[in-house]
């Protein structure tokens, strides 16, 4: 068995392995009894304080047995051993499956930390995107789909609900060409929720349409990120667009409420208890891609975990499991379904502009380098790059989160380090501190451990 | 978690930690044999907790972030 050397904690549970195990602890004040997690067969069980002493002791490579750990550590060594064959593997292949498409790149907004040049138009004069052009490329992607599987288009922008005729329109063509193959066809509209008029909210229940609506919180904090140019704010018109919204929510999909949170917003309290009031599926409190410093990073991550406590205890599995990065922990550990791809980016996922160029990934949108196919083309040498699984390419092999995670976003990554396979510390901190957390929670929604327990988290 | 079981009290002891009745038969049946294929006693300090079929809702696909698993 090889020893990894790997402990974290400053906030949040602390981790011990060894090898394939892992032990998760809460704060000593909790008096949580600690996780035992198995980084392969994505197995997660409650451990007796013995097997947690027992596992620091094999860490230590001491030959003397401490007294009574005999018997926890022959399981922890048969566990560690053990296959779970029930494990699905990450492995992802080419094939694209979901694209998004940037039906505008023109915003009535002006939020402070938009990527996509600052106002949504990722510095292109061209405002919206030709139906024409667009409908031979998604049948060539369609093309490439077998009978009976899935195919989901996002429509995002700048602000996408500013062209409705041309998401009905793409919508309509891919519903149409999918249905005569038997492929599932699904949809997702990202948008500031400043225009949810009835004719906007009829076009999205046609669609059964699955919601992402981006708002920071209450007005005080959305007002300040998410302003129109002339700093406007525009929280009150969004709210009572989700209410209208909400009127019809069994003809849509699911809906979110997305905020993004960094060095200009860190209340992620306030976020959740606006987001609280809405009879919304899921919230999801996203680290702004741009963001480098590794103490805003703690900081989000002692909020996000904050939050987590708060919901489980208000509202148990069902609570935590609306907070999308819990819920995915969740999923993948019922699925048992390892990650190799934090996303399918150059695989499974493709992005095309309102130039019809296409991209493996949002984030790269308007960088002329990135650009990996126009209109129906696909440049396979440049997609060789991304042929190999993620946790691969950025060498996550020594980290025992990797099979929950995936290798993380290139493009966070490379906004930190330069490099797409070189990963940003501070995202791959955080990233374990949640996963650890979301196992703690795992075991106790999983094992029906008295509500005393969830209280102490 | 109190004294060694036999494999067959093993599977009993994992699989009741959560209510039955809300699992398929193919979940609770792959858990089992998952249990017993590992031949191990691991109830006394390692207790497994067993997987739960998911919601019927499918997972989606964000406009920044796609998922690597879906199909």
């Amino acid at each position: 068995m090889n020893q990894r050397a790997q402990t974290q904690t400053q906030i949040g549970p602390t981790v011990e392995i060894f090898d394939k195990i892992v032990a998760i602890s809460g704060p000593e004040s909790s008096g949580l009894e600690p996780t035992g997690f198995h980084l392969e067969n994505l197995e997660v069980a409650a451990i007796s304080p013995e097997a947690e002493t027992a596992l620091a002791f094999l860490k230590s490579s001491a030959t003397a047995r401490a007294e009574g750990l005999d018997e926890a550590l022959e399981e922890l060594k048969a566990w560690n051993g053990s296959i779970n064959q029930n494990v699905k593997p990450g492995t992802l292949h080419f094939g694209p499956r979901s694209i998004t498409i940037n039906v505008t790149q023109v915003c009535n907004l002006h939020c402070t930390y938009c990527a996509a040049g600052g106002d949504g138009t990722f510095g292109d004069p061209i405002k919206k995107i030709s139906v024409e052009k667009t409908i031979p490329q998604l049948k060539a992607f369609l093309e490439r789909v077998p009978e009976g599987r899935k195919f989901h288009i996002t429509f995002l922008g700048g602000e996408p609900l500013l062209y409705p005729e041309g998401i009905a329109l793409l919508a309509e063509y891919v519903k149409s060409t999918a249905k005569e193959r038997s492929i599932s066809s699904s949809f997702t509209v990202v948008t500031n929720g400043t225009l949810f008029s009835p004719a906007n909210i009829e076009l999205l229940a046609k669609l059964k349409a699955n919601l992402i609506i981006s708002v920071d919180g209450p007005p005080e904090l959305n007002d300040r990120t998410r302003p129109t140019a002339s700093g406007r704010g525009v929280t009150l018109k969004v709210i009572e667009g989700i209410e209208l919204l909400l009127q019809r929510k069994s003809e849509l999909g699911t809906v979110e409420l997305s905020g993004v949170f960094g060095q200009q917003n860190q209340d992620l309290m306030a976020a959740y208890e606006f987001y609280s009031q809405f009879s919304v599926d899921h919230m999801d409190f996203t680290y702004d891609h741009l963001e480098t410093s590794a103490e805003v990073s703690e900081q989000y991550t002692a909020r996000l975990l904050a939050v987590a406590s708060r919901a489980f205890q208000e509202n148990g599995e069902a609570g935590l499991r609306k907070i999308k990065t819990f819920d995915r922990i969740f999923e993948l550990l019922d699925k048992q379904q390892q990650v190799q791809n934090y996303c399918g980016a150059g695989k499974s996922f493709f992005m095309i502009d309102a130039r019809n160029q296409i991209y493996t990934c949002p984030w790269v949108a308007g960088d002329s380098k990135e650009v990996v196919g126009v209109g129906s083309e696909l440049w396979v040498d440049k997609l060789k790059a991304y042929e190999a699984p993620l946790t691969e390419l950025n060498q996550c092999g020594s980290c025992w989160a990797r099979n929950l995670c995936g290798g993380g976003c290139m493009f966070i990554h490379k906004n930190k380090t330069g490099s797409k396979h070189k990963v940003d510390d501070n995202f791959c901190n955080r990233t374990r501190l949640l996963i650890a957390q979301g196992i703690m929670y795992y075991k106790i929604a999983r094992s029906g451990v008295a509500s005393a327990e969830r209280k102490a988290l | 978690m109190k004294d060694a079981l036999s494999s067959s009290q093993v599977n009993s002891q994992v699989l009741s930690v959560q209510n039955l009745s809300e699992q398929s038969e193919s979940s609770v049946a792959l858990a089992a044999a998952a249990v017993a294929e590992s031949a191990m006693t691991l109830h006394k300090h390692v207790m497994i907790v067993r997987p739960q079929s998911i919601r019927g809702t499918d997972r989606l696909t964000n406009g920044c972030k796609p998922d690597g698993q879906r199909d």
